[in-house]
């Protein structure tokens, strides 16, 4: 009776990773299955909709992934480990877009180069699914996140998308966890106000 | 993060109906062909760290044929050089044997070819004494016999047929036996021993020949026996004359005669 109840719990993202470290690729498929989406997400939020950056981040991330199993240590979590590539993977499109750096995202004149940058992608997007009635509360949602400031939309992301905890997305950005707290505040204040606007 | 953990996470801004809203509209997903390429690029990853190691696995089965058909080949090479050796060593020994067995069929046309006329006999003397012997070798009255057995079995046995063969070992032989017996007895007289030089096999063969001919020890028993033949009819006079003539040949011809004679031949002068 035990072994078969040790069969049917799923491996850990950790195990799964080591496996696939030791050449099972079903172990990889197992765990892109389950991040997939949420990595695609986390590009595609801080790319404004811009669905070609977020399909070449998501790639890259991946391939990354895969280029660093033989590398891989469980030191962490599966999850931190994979948004820290994300995160470095997003500073540099930031920088080679808008010529911005991890440090410079804290300055105001940063933030708002940034915000200007995400705002003009969101008004060229022409992805078929705004055109629809659900797509206008998800643009409308969106296009707040887009106006969040960077740093603020990059804990919201790791939180909601990445499924991260404060400590860890404190970790992971070498911030404190006060200011990451305060930074998800004001993330959330900006998207509530948005859905109230929609109600 | 899965949707699993995103249901279960709770807001750290306090918000479930956002983080509600959020889920239900934030449900991209990857583009399939996305998707295809990542995980082919995993399959890759692997299958490139599983390609070397059946690429060892199944290297070894083709090391292992060399290895197993190489020694084979190799003993298959050695083999087939013994063979061809085996083969031509034995034709080369053959060489000598085949012409001996041959040599007797032979024979009689080379003994028609050679026939031992005086004029040739003189030739060959004639060539025998000519070089000038840097070292002449008086051997011993047996040693010419047994030479000119050695060395008329050795020419006979290309040239003669096997009859003549085996008269001139018969002479020889019987030849042979009454020198021992003069020599044993204490008489061996110095005989114009056949000059024997290193020169080539056929100068000795000649030499050979040129003693078989010149068989002085007949001619001592001749001149012996017609001594003793005249004094025996009463010709003493011829009989003391032979004896002279003998004794001029051969200082020791007093050796060949009879006993009876001896003391009579001592006063022969």
């Amino acid at each position: 009776m035990q072994p078969r109840t040790v069969e049917q719990e799923p491996r850990t993202d950790e195990t799964l990773m080591r496996a696939y470290g030791d050449g099972d690729a079903r172990a990889f498929e197992e765990l892109y299955a389950r991040h997939r989406a949420a990595t695609y997400r986390y590009f595609l939020r801080h790319s404004a909709g811009d669905a070609a950056s977020a399909d070449e981040l998501h790639q890259d991330l991946w391939l990354k992934v895969i280029g660093a199993r033989a590398r891989y240590q469980a030191q962490a979590k599966f999850s931190t480990w994979l948004y820290t590539l994300a995160r470095h993977r997003m500073v540099d499109h930031w920088r080679s877009r808008h010529g911005t750096t991890l440090a410079s995202l804290e300055d105001e004149a940063t933030v708002a180069q940034a915000e200007e940058s995400v705002a003009a992608a969101r008004n060229g997007s022409d992805d078929p699914l705004h055109a629809s009635i659900d797509a206008q509360a998800r643009g409308r949602l969106f296009a707040a996140l887009a106006d969040v400031p960077p740093l603020q939309r990059d804990a919201f992301l790791l939180h909601v998308e990445g499924g991260l905890s404060l400590e860890e997305i404190a970790g992971l950005t070498a911030a404190s966890g006060e200011t990451v707290k305060s930074r998800l505040r004001y993330a959330y204040r900006r998207l509530r106000a948005a859905l109230e606007d929609m109600a | 993060m899965s949707n699993h953990e995103r249901e279960s996470s709770q807001s750290p801004g306090g918000d479930d109906a956002l983080d509600r809203a959020w889920q239900q509209l934030s449900d991209e997903q990857p583009p399939s062909a996305l998707d295809a390429a990542i995980i082919a690029a995993a399959r890759k990853s692997t299958e490139g760290r599983d390609e070397p190691a059946q690429v060892k696995r199944a290297s070894p089965p083709q090391r292992s044929w060399l290895t197993r058909w190489q020694p084979l080949a190799a003993a298959a090479a050695v083999a087939g050089l013994a063979f061809v050796l085996v083969q031509s060593l034995p034709r080369d020994r053959d060489v000598g044997p085949t012409l001996q067995m041959e040599a007797p069929a032979t024979a009689p046309a080379a003994a028609r070819e050679k026939p031992e006329s005086p004029a040739t006999r003189e030739a060959s003397e004639a060539k025998t004494a000519s070089p000038p012997a840097p070292a002449v070798v008086r051997e011993s009255v047996a040693a010419p016999a047994r030479v000119i057995e050695r060395e008329s079995a050795a020419d006979t046995a290309t040239t003669m047929p096997a009859a003549e063969v085996d008269q001139r070992q018969q002479a020889a032989a019987e030849l042979d036996g009454r020198i021992s017996s003069d020599a044993a007895a204490g008489a061996a007289a110095p005989i114009p021993a056949p000059v024997r030089t290193t020169a080539s096999a056929e100068a000795t063969a000649t030499s050979a020949k040129a003693a078989r001919d010149n068989v002085a020890p007949r001619d001592a028993a001749d001149r012996a026996a017609s001594v003793a033949a005249l004094y025996a009819v009463g010709d003493i006079a011829g009989a003391a004359d032979a004896l002279r003539e003998f004794r001029a040949v051969d200082p020791d011809a007093d050796s060949y005669l009879q006993e009876s004679l001896r003391d009579w031949a001592r006063t022969v002068e």
